[in-house]
């Protein structure tokens, strides 16, 4: 694995770390309208990479204490770490990264059989001490502020520039407490295994943190803060205070604690501070939990990682699963068999999180991977779609979002034009170098295209378009078509889809896809119809544009054994198996994931196959 | 981006300052109420209406400054419930001192009647001198019990006149409906600056 791939998962924890965490030093001042929003992820932002560069190096050897690690393994320890938090927060329980990351490093000692039990203990003091120093830090300084706040300063006015500016500085000293305690929870483990130097650890470490803190933190900070607003101006100042102080003095220390329990212990120490019977013990009671259950599933994670890493690199793995090595008579691909359907599982949970067609990326993975680059490659896509979208279209025809006029529109235009397609990729595309290109064209255009849609989502905050419960009550086909949805009549020339849908046609044929998704942006954004008509009857359409494209590639006029154009059923239904099973997950995940994010990491990854694709071509032609 | 933290405290000094004006208003409202209810004087009556409006007008300055970010957001609720009160304070004046162009107190009445609205004046005062203290940042739980006080007194200045209204023959349905709103709003003026003088406590204990 390359060097840069090994940081991706450390990055992306990084960045978590900065939008979640950011919360428990500004949430209070954001969520009252003390600081506005802005104010608020810039100061926050400066001092996290103040403090990460400044004081991050003191905790940094402290996780190398756990165990020696490799590179690889730092990589697997991040991924262990990372999957925990997502984990808790999917079932909105309360975790700690350092707890995660501990955990992680213990699991890979215990893996290796070495594990340091005695540098385990040092970790273990400072968690518990966490919180319990928050809560000492606000009873001790209660009294002493309030009184010095409440005989120096007199004044309303002057209190409330007090509480306005104590905020902003609380919450920029909280920031730089906040990177100097938790950078190495992001590098740290990086850096003792020698992947990067203390000083790249340092600076990419803070840049991610401040990356989250600057993209994503909003939603948490609203959320935190309105669970710690309740308190006074004073009492939600000193929580903050007694977070900032604790997380700096571990710094000192050399261990990265959680700022969300130094947090709870501030609040809790406030509470303490004025009434004991406002404690909510059941909180201590989580955060206990919290200290047991994460390090222990984030240990385990990362010792099956490292298990699965060093079965496969030794190949025992291989060996027992030789009874499943499979030729694919057709195709001529030799593979495991659960290779096909768990790719494209994993690979259509993501597409579709991001509303994208899994087909899309089926096709580069049979030319790059498979090597499987003969026309039959595009028949074998069709044979996925097949399998794969049955499940949507029923369940657009039983919720009567599914227009017939529309459909057949679409089918008459698509139906030759996959024939064209089918021609032109045996007579002019069967040459892998000259595919690729198209492939990589077609890519580039989605690709291009899912950046642009995740751009539009920004711009309306990631809006979802909300569930729009009417039926098709009433369809007239003709040259200018009719559909009344939801009372409201939509008209639109038939003939101008099927000569648009005719070119689709062509692109799909030879590609392997149905067109579905190429017409979708011109059927919503150009003839204005809402996207309930056009999902249903696109995909229908996709779906019996890939049966007959499959027969088409089966038995046409130029399909023959020479031209190896018969797609491979048994590799198709694979495919699709994984893709049926992938799509629904996907769907049901897409609750939990931003899709705007899902959607420009993926336009991002497209166009770079595409890019990959188009150069060698260009490069010749240049050249 | 940062010039609310760093920048001088004008907002918030205006603030306190329309307060102030706010509730001068409304003192000099309630004397002008004491001074027809001793002359007669018709032209006290439509002072009143003209200090309403300029209340309105102080007002409206108020919340728009507290709108600009004038204090803390956690405190503004509080300022906001404060000056609502004295604004529905000074538009009951307003209401009574209209009530008073159609109606004639009886004569047995007049004296309780002007009693009480003495009270009323005293116990604005007493609410001005109860934010004076609030602003020096002085603990107003005297005043503030002060207020209270007055409140009590002219309970039970009205619980007596009650009896004594329940004796007045009057000449039509109109006549002794008016009579009846108008001692209403008497005795709700005390009321409502008591609900102010704990809102006033609220805003202190706030920044305490």
């Amino acid at each position: 694995m390359a060097k840069e791939w090994l940081l991706s998962s450390g990055i992306l924890m990084g960045w978590s770390l900065g939008a979640n965490d950011s919360a428990n030093v500004f949430g209070t001042g954001v969520a009252s309208g003390l600081v506005g929003y802005r104010t608020a992820i810039f100061v926050a932002a400066v001092f996290v990479l103040l403090g990460s560069i400044i004081e991050g190096e003191k905790c940094m050897g402290s996780l190398g204490a756990l165990t020696a690690l490799s590179h690889s393994e730092a990589f697997f320890a991040m991924l262990s770490s990372g999957l925990t938090m997502t984990i808790f927060t999917l079932l909105a329980l309360p975790a700690s990264t350092s707890q995660a990351i501990v955990g992680a490093l213990m699991g890979i000692a215990v893996y290796h059989g070495n594990p340091d039990f005695s540098a385990l203990g040092k970790f273990l003091t400072c968690w518990v001490l966490t919180p319990i120093g928050g809560i000492i830090c606000s009873v001790a300084l209660y009294k002493p502020l309030k009184t010095l706040v409440m005989k120096g300063i007199r004044s309303p006015i002057a209190r409330n520039r007090v509480f306005l500016v104590g905020i902003l500085i609380t919450g920029s000293y909280g920031a730089y407490s906040l990177g100097s305690n938790n950078v190495a929870n992001v590098t740290g483990v990086y850096v003792t295994s020698g992947l990067i130097s203390p000083f790249w650890g340092l600076l990419i470490g803070g840049v991610s943190i401040a990356a989250g803190v600057l993209t994503y933190s909003r939603k948490t900070m609203m959320t935190v803060g309105k669970s710690i607003v309740p308190l006074d101006p004073f009492s939600g100042l000193l929580a903050v205070f007694s977070e900032s102080l604790v997380l700096h003095v571990f710094t000192q220390v050399g261990i990265p604690v959680s700022s969300s329990q130094a947090i709870v212990g501030g609040v809790l120490g406030v509470g303490i501070a004025r009434d004991i019977r406002t404690v909510n013990f059941r909180v201590m009671g989580k955060i206990f939990c919290g200290w047991i259950i994460t390090p222990v599933i984030s240990g385990s994670l990362a010792w099956i990682a490292v298990f699965m890493e060093n079965a496969f690199k030794g190949g025992r793995i291989m060996e027992w699963l030789n009874f499943l090595w499979y030729r694919f008579p057709t195709s001529g691909v030799e593979t495991y068999l659960f290779v096909p359907p768990l790719v494209m599982f994993i690979a259509s949970s993501i597409t579709a999180t991001g509303g994208i067609s899994g087909a899309f990326l089926l096709l580069p993975f049979q030319v790059s991977v498979l090597k499987y680059t003969s026309p039959g490659a595009s028949a074998t896509n069709f044979i996925y779609n097949i399998v794969a979208i049955p499940g949507g279209v029923y369940r657009y025809i039983r919720d009567g979002k599914f227009s017939w006029t529309l459909f057949l529109s679409l089918m008459i235009g698509t139906l030759p034009g996959v024939f064209f397609g089918y021609w032109m990729r045996i007579v002019y595309l069967p040459d892998p170098k000259r595919f690729k290109f198209f492939v990589g064209c077609v890519l580039l255009y989605l690709g291009l295209r899912t950046i642009w849609s995740a751009i539009g989502e920004f711009r309306t905050a990631g809006g979802r378009p909300k569930q729009v419960k009417g039926r098709i009550t009433k369809e007239n086909f003709g040259l200018r078509s009719a559909v009344v949805f939801e009372n409201q009549t939509y008209v639109f020339s038939s003939l101008g889809v099927m000569i648009v849908a005719l070119f689709v046609g062509v692109i799909g044929g030879a590609y392997g896809i149905g067109g579905g998704a190429l017409m979708a942006p011109y059927l919503i954004s150009v003839l204005e119809l809402p996207v309930y008509i056009v999902s249903g009857a696109a995909l229908c359409s996709t779906w019996v544009t890939s049966i007959l494209g499959a027969i088409i590639y089966a038995i046409g006029p130029l399909s023959g054994p020479s031209t190896q154009t018969s797609p491979d059923w048994l590799l198709g239904a694979l495919f699709g198996l994984g893709g049926f099973l992938g799509t629904y997950f996907g769907a049901w995940l897409q609750k939990y994931l931003p899709s705007s994010w899902i959607k420009t990491a993926l336009g991002i990854v497209i166009v770079y196959i595409a890019i990959r694709y188009v150069w060698p071509m260009i490069s010749g032609l240049i050249s | 981006m940062f010039k609310r933290f760093f920048y001088s405290e004008k907002n918030e000094q205006l603030v306190l300052k329309e307060m102030r004006t706010h509730l001068e208003l409304l003192e000099q409202a309630c004397r002008c109420f004491v001074d027809f209810l001793k002359g007669g004087d018709k032209r006290f009556l439509e002072e009143i209406v003209e200090i309403e409006r300029e209340g309105d007008i102080v007002r409206r300055n108020i919340l728009s400054t507290l709108y600009k970010g004038a204090f803390l957001p956690y405190l503004r609720p509080n300022i906001y419930r404060f000056v609502e009160i004295i604004d529905e304070t000074l538009d009951l004046l307003k209401d009574k001192a209209r009530l008073c162009e159609f109606i004639s107190i009886p004569p047995i009445l007049l004296d309780d009647t002007l009693q009480i609205a003495v009270l009323n004046t005293e116990m604005v005062r007493m609410l001005i001198i109860a934010f004076d203290t609030f602003v020096a940042g002085d603990d107003l739980r005297e005043r503030v019990l002060a207020v209270r006080i007055y409140e009590k007194r002219i309970d039970d200045l009205y619980h007596d006149l009650f009896l004594r209204i329940t004796k007045v023959s009057v000449e039509d349905f109109w006549q002794g409906r008016g009579l009846g709103d108008f001692f209403s709003l008497l005795v709700k003026l005390s009321d409502l600056v008591e609900d102010a003088g704990d809102v006033l406590s609220l805003l202190h204990l706030s920044l305490s």
